[in-house]
C-alpha cells in the first residue's frame, strides 16, 4: 500500500492520526442507526429527539432498494408511503444539527425479506452466484433464505445503476458541505453473503472470468502460472479454479491459495466498482467506507480478521473499512481482537455496526450489561467511532433503547447516554493507544488455512448445519503436514494464541494488525511479533528484516523460513540471520532462543516457546515498552494518551464470571488516579494501585503524571 | 408456514431468550466428536473443545457402526458423534440448495434441509441419534413439524392469534405470540410486552390480561396456552402430547383459554 495519501481519499480523512474531520473540525463519530422507512413519519421527530438525548451526534440509515422500488426503474420516495421520503428524513436530521451517515446498499440485509433487494434481482439465475457443485448458493436467514447474488457479473451492477441513479441524485444534495450528509457506505457486510467457506462460492461463469483476470494480472504469462502451479494449462483462459482441497504437497499449495487470494480481490474489487459509481453519481468528496462482517457464532476465529476480508486493499480503494461487532460480554476476546486489528490496521478506526439490540434469531441475546461492557472495551482498545445498531427499534429487531413507538427502555437509554457521556468528557477518539507492540497475523498462512477446508458448506444465519464455525479452524481444516514439519494450517493458530495470550499475561500491551502492513506503519513499534513457519511470503521476509535493520526487534518462531509464499526457495531471513552476530536467549541458564543483531535492531529466534509468557518476558525485556504488572493475569489492560502526552487514560477490564482484587503497577510514571465512571480517587503509590473489579467490568482511569 | 414480511415487533428480551432455551436446542453448543473421510480414508478425527479423544477408527467402511464405535470408545466426553463423507457432504448441499424457490416459506426450506439428510444415511451420520434429529438448531417441541402443521391447519382459525406463556413462582417468564393469517401462514411472532401489563395477581389472572392485550394488539385470540415452567418442560418431554395435554388440563397445571372449537372437540 502506498504511503503517499491516495488520490481518493476525502478531506474527511486529511486530518490523519485515524481521525475523522468535517470542514476543519476533527469530529468522533457517535453514530445511532434509525430505519426511516420502518418509522411512523409523525415519529421520526420526537425519535429523533430521544437519539440525541442519548448524547449521539450522528444518525446512520440503510436506505432499501428493496422496500423504494415500485418497479424497475420507479421509485417511491415519499409520494406513495410517507415515511419512504429519505429526502425530508435526512434534511430533519440536519435541522437538528445531526450528522447523517447513509448506507444504500445495494446490499443491505436489515432483516429485510429480500436483503435489501427487489425480489427480483434475486430470482435473476444470470445474476446468481455458484457453488463449486454448480448449484445456487443460498444463505439460509430469516424469513426467507435468500441465493447469493454474483458481485462480478456486469448486470448486477446495470441493474444496481438503475437503483443509484435515483437514490444519488437525492443524497447528493445532502453531501457535505450542501449538507450534513458525511459519509456513505458502500455495500453490506461483503463476505460473499456469510458464504466464507472458499469452495462454497462464487463459481459463476463471471467470477470464473474474474479469476483468470487476477492470475494474468498476477503472473503476466501461462508459462510463469504453471511454474508457480506445477501444472501445463495451455492458456490462462482455461485455467479452472480449485472446488475441493486435495492438496498433498506443499508445491500444491499456491493453486490453492490463489483461489483465496482471489476472494479478497474480488470482494475489493466489486466494492470499489460499486464505490465509484456512487463518486460518479455526486457522492466524490465524502468519505465512502465498508463494514466486514463480525465472524458469526461464539468465538468469531483467530484470524477472521484477514482471509477473505483484506482491509488493507480495500483502504486503497475507499476512505476506511471497519468491522461489525455483536458480542456479548464472555465475547471480551472477540471484541479485543477485532477492535485492535482495525485500530491497528485502518485509517480511521471505526465499528459500523455496534450491537445496540439484536436481530430476533441471535441466540441467548445478552441485555444492556453486556452492551456496557463491550462499548468500555471497545473504547478501551481504541475504536474512535461507532454507529449502534440499532438504537430505534424496528421490524425485526428487539431491545434497542428506544421502541418503534418511541418509549424508551430507561436502563438501555441511561446506559448509552452515560458511555456517551464518558467518550465525549474523555475525548477518547482524539486520543492514541500507547503500544509499543505489534502482534502480526500472518496472511499467507491465514490463506493456507482457509485453502485447506474439507468440508464445503454454505452460510446459515440460524446455525450452520454441521456446527463448524464458517470459518476455516481446528475442527475443519486438513490435517496434512504437506511436507512441513507439522501443518502449518494448524499450527499457526496455535502459535498466534499463545503469543496473544502470552503477550496479554505478561502485561505487554499491544495491537494487531497483518502481514500486508506496509514498512513505515510497522516502524511506529519498537517490536513485532509474528510466527513464521517454513515459508513466509517475499515481501514480508524483506520488510522484516528491513524492520530490524532500521532498529526494530521482531520476535518470531517456531521456524526459520526457507521458502516463499509460491514455494519456491527464498533464504532472506536465513541468510540475515547467518551473517548476523548472534547470542543465546537464555532464562534461568537454560537457552530459550537465539539473538541476531541485524544493522541497528534484531531478530529474536523462538524455536520452541514452551513457556510463552517466560519467551516473550525474555524476548522484550531489553525494550523500553510499555508494559503493566499485574497480580490477577487474568485482567486485561489499556493505556490511552494525549496528543501532547498530558493526559493518560487507563483502562482495565475484568473479563471473567468471577470478581477480581488486584495490584496493577504501569512502566510509565503515574501520581493520581480518579475513577471515572464512579466519579471516586484511587490510591496510587510509585505508580501502583489496587482495585476490585466485579465480574465483567471495565475501570476506566484517569490519571496525572 | 412463516409469512415472508412477519413484522416482530416489541419483542420482550427475556421472555424471547427463555422461550428460545424452552424450544431451541443448538448441536453447536454441544461437545461433539467430528470424523471426517473420503471414501473412506481417515482424514480427520477431532474433539469440538480439543481435548484428547480415544480414535479406534483406521478407516471408515460403515459410517454408522464407525460413529458408534467412536462414541463408545469416548464414554461421557461426548454428546454426539458425527461422520462425514467429504462428496456426499458437497452433493448434499448443492442439492439443497438448488432447491431453492423464492416464494416457498423458510421453514419448507429448512425442513426439507433437514429431511434430506435421510438421503445420506452414509455421507452424514451422527449417533446416538440421527442426523436429521441431531444437527443443526433443533425445536424441542417434541413434535415433528408435520405435526405443528397439522395443529396448526386444523386447529386454529384463521385471522386469530395463538398466545402461549409460562410462569416461574407467578412471574411471566416467557411468551410467544403468533399471529396466523387468512391462509393459515404465521404472519407475526413475537412476546407479550411486559410494559403494558400490570402482571398482577397469580398466573390465572396474569393469562386473562395477556388475553386482553392480546385481543387489542392482534387478530382476536383464539387459543391461549398457560403454564408453569415446570409443566412446559414436562409437556415438551412427553411424546403422545394430546394424552398429556388433557392430563395436564385436567389437573389444573394448563389452563387453555381461549380455545377453539376443534381443539375443545379433541379434549
Amino acid at each position: 500500500m502506498s504511503m503517499s495519501a491516495p488520490s481518493h481519499l476525502t478531506n474527511a480523512m486529511k486530518a490523519g492520526g485515524q481521525q475523522f474531520q468535517v470542514g476543519e473540525k476533527v469530529v468522533s463519530l457517535y453514530s445511532g442507526a434509525v430505519h426511516y422507512w420502518r418509522l411512523d413519519r409523525d415519529k421520526w421527530d420526537e425519535i429523533l429527539d430521544k437519539v440525541i438525548g442519548m448524547g449521539f451526534n450522528a444518525i446512520t440509515s440503510y436506505i432499501p432498494w428493496e422496500i423504494h422500488e415500485i418497479k424497475p426503474g420507479e421509485f417511491d420516495f415519499g409520494q406513495i408511503k410517507p415515511s419512504n421520503d429519505i429526502d425530508a428524513f435526512i434534511t430533519l436530521c440536519e435541522s437538528k444539527g445531526l450528522y447523517v451517515i447513509v448506507r444504500p446498499g445495494p446490499q443491505i440485509n436489515s432483516e429485510l425479506t429480500w436483503f435489501g433487494y427487489p425480489r427480483r434481482i434475486l430470482e435473476d439465475s444470470q445474476l446468481q452466484a455458484l457453488t463449486s457443485m454448480g448449484s445456487k448458493a443460498v444463505l439460509t436467514q430469516v424469513p426467507k433464505p435468500i441465493p447469493a447474488l454474483c458481485y462480478a457479473e456486469d448486470k448486477f451492477f446495470e441493474e444496481t445503476a438503475v437503483w443509484y441513479d435515483a437514490i444519488m441524485k437525492i443524497l447528493a444534495k445532502h453531501a457535505y458541505p450542501k449538507g450534513n450528509l458525511i459519509a456513505c457506505q458502500v455495500d453490506n457486510e461483503m463476505a460473499f453473503f456469510f458464504h466464507i467457506n472458499p469452495y462454497e462460492c462464487d463459481y459463476h461463469p463471471a467470477s470464473i472470468r474474474g479469476y483468470r483476470e487476477f492470475l494474468k494480472k498476477k503472473y503476466g504469462t501461462v508459462g510463469k502460472l504453471n511454474d508457480v502451479h506445477r501444472q501445463k494449462y495451455a492458456s490462462i483462459d482455461e485455467v479452472d479454479p480449485p472446488r475441493r482441497f486435495e492438496g498433498q504437497k506443499k508445491e500444491d499449495i499456491p493453486v490453492y491459495t490463489d483461489w483465496i487470494e482471489y476472494r479478497e480481490h474480488y470482494l475489493v474489487d466489486s466494492l470499489q466498482r460499486l464505490a465509484n459509481m456512487m463518486r460518479e453519481r455526486g457522492l466524490n468528496e465524502i468519505p465512502l467506507f465498508h463494514n466486514y462482517p463480525h465472524p458469526l457464532g461464539p468465538g468469531g476465529s483467530v484470524s477472521g480478521i484477514t482471509t477473505p476480508f483484506n482491509l488493507l486493499a480495500l483502504e486503497d480503494k475507499l476512505d476506511f473499512v471497519g468491522f461489525d461487532i455483536y458480542s456479548r460480554k464472555e465475547l471480551y476476546d472477540h471484541v479485543k481482537t477485532v477492535v485492535s486489528y482495525v485500530v491497528g490496521t485502518s485509517r480511521y478506526p471505526f465499528i459500523p455496526e455496534f450491537i445496540a439490540g439484536v436481530w430476533p434469531w441471535y441466540l441467548n441475546p445478552g441485555g444492556f450489561e453486556d452492551e456496557e461492557f463491550v462499548t468500555k472495551a471497545a473504547m478501551m482498545h481504541g475504536i474512535k467511532g461507532f454507529s449502534r445498531y440499532m438504537i430505534v427499534d424496528r421490524q425485526r429487531w428487539l431491545a434497542s433503547p428506544v421502541s418503534v413507538d418511541g418509549r424508551v427502555r430507561k436502563e438501555n437509554y441511561e446506559m448509552f447516554r452515560r458511555v456517551n457521556e464518558l467518550a465525549n468528557s474523555l475525548k477518547i477518539g482524539l486520543m492514541s493507544r500507547r503500544v509499543d507492540v505489534l502482534l502480526m497475523a500472518n496472511r499467507d498462512y491465514d490463506r493456507l488455512e482457509a485453502a485447506s477446508v474439507l468440508v464445503t458448506f454454505p452460510g446459515d444465519f440460524l446455525e450452520p448445519l454441521l456446527g463448524f464455525s464458517e470459518y476455516p479452524n481446528y475442527m475443519s481444516v486438513s490435517e496434512k503436514p504437506l511436507g512441513f514439519k507439522e501443518p502449518v494450517q494448524m499450527a499457526k493458530s496455535a502459535w498466534f494464541m499463545k503469543n496473544y495470550k502470552a503477550l496479554t499475561d505478561t502485561g505487554h500491551l499491544f495491537l494487531l494488525s497483518d502481514s500486508a502492513l506496509p514498512l513505515e506503519k510497522l516502524q511506529a513499534y519498537k517490536a513485532l511479533v509474528v510466527s513464521s513457519f517454513e515459508f513466509m511470503g517475499t515481501d514480508l521476509q524483506k520488510k522484516l528484516v528491513e524492520y530490524a535493520r532500521s532498529g526494530g526487534t521482531v520476535v518470531f518462531g517456531p521456524r526459520v523460513p526457507e521458502l516463499d509464499e509460491q514455494m519456491f526457495a527464498d533464504t532472506t531471513i536465513k541468510d540475515a540471520l547467518n551473517h548476523a552476530p548472534s547470542t543465546p536467549l537464555n532464562v534461568d541458564g537454560v537457552s530459550i532462543g537465539t539473538v541476531y543483531t541485524i544493522g541497528k535492531g534484531r531478530m529474536i529466534y523462538l524455536p520452541a516457546m514452551e513457556d510463552a509468557n517466560l519467551c516473550v518476558t525474555a524476548a522484550l525485556k531489553d525494550l523500553d515498552v510499555i508494559k503493566i504488572n499485574k497480580s490477577d493475569l487474568r485482567l486485561d489492560v489499556a493505556v490511552h494518551v494525549s496528543a501532547d502526552h498530558d493526559r493518560i487514560i487507563v483502562f482495565v477490564a475484568n473479563p471473567t464470571a468471577e470478581p477480581s482484587t488486584a495490584k496493577m503497577q504501569l512502566s510509565v510514571p503515574v501520581k493520581s488516579m480518579t475513577d471515572l465512571w464512579e466519579s471516586k480517587p484511587v490510591v496510587v503509590e510509585d505508580s501502583a494501585w489496587t482495585d476490585t473489579l466485579p465480574p465483567y467490568t471495565i475501570k476506566i482511569y484517569e490519571c496525572t503524571k | 408456514m412463516l409469512h415472508e414480511n412477519p413484522p416482530m415487533l416489541n419483542i420482550d428480551v427475556n421472555h424471547w431468550r427463555n422461550m428460545q432455551a424452552l424450544f431451541l436446542q443448538s448441536a453447536k453448543g454441544k461437545r461433539r466428536i467430528v470424523v471426517i473421510h473420503e471414501k473412506g480414508e481417515l482424514l480427520k478425527v477431532v474433539h469440538s473443545d480439543r481435548i484428547a479423544i480415544v480414535n479406534p477408527l483406521l478407516k471408515v467402511d460403515d459410517a454408522l457402526a464407525a460413529a458408534k464405535k467412536v462414541y463408545e470408545a469416548n464414554p461421557g466426553n461426548a454428546e454426539f458423534v458425527m461422520v462425514l463423507e467429504r462428496r456426499a457432504v458437497e452433493k448434499y448441499f448443492a442439492e439443497v440448495q438448488d432447491s431453492w424457490k423464492a416464494e416457498e416459506d423458510l421453514d419448507v426450506y429448512v425442513h426439507r434441509m433437514f429431511a434430506k439428510l435421510d438421503d445420506y444415511p452414509e455421507g452424514i451420520v451422527t449417533y446416538p441419534d440421527k442426523a436429521r434429529d441431531t444437527l443443526g438448531l433443533q425445536w424441542k417441541v417434541g413434535a415433528s413439524y408435520e405435526a405443528v402443521d397439522a395443529v396448526l391447519k386444523n386447529l386454529v382459525p384463521v385471522n386469530t392469534t395463538i398466545l402461549l406463556a409460562v410462569f416461574d413462582h407467578n412471574q411471566a417468564w416467557g411468551s410467544l405470540v403468533l399471529e396466523v393469517d387468512e391462509q393459515k401462514k404465521i404472519c407475526d411472532i413475537t412476546t407479550v410486552d411486559p410494559r403494558d401489563l400490570l402482571g398482577s395477581g397469580d398466573w390465572k389472572e396474569m393469562s386473562k390480561e395477556m388475553v386482553n392485550w392480546v385481543n387489542r394488539k392482534f387478530f382476536p385470540c383464539s387459543l391461549g396456552i398457560f403454564t408453569d415452567l415446570a409443566t412446559a418442560r414436562e409437556f415438551i418431554a412427553a411424546s403422545d402430547k394430546l394424552a398429556e395435554l388433557k392430563k395436564l388440563v385436567a389437573a389444573g397445571k394448563v389452563l387453555l383459554d381461549p380455545m377453539p372449537s376443534e381443539l375443545q372437540k379433541l379434549l
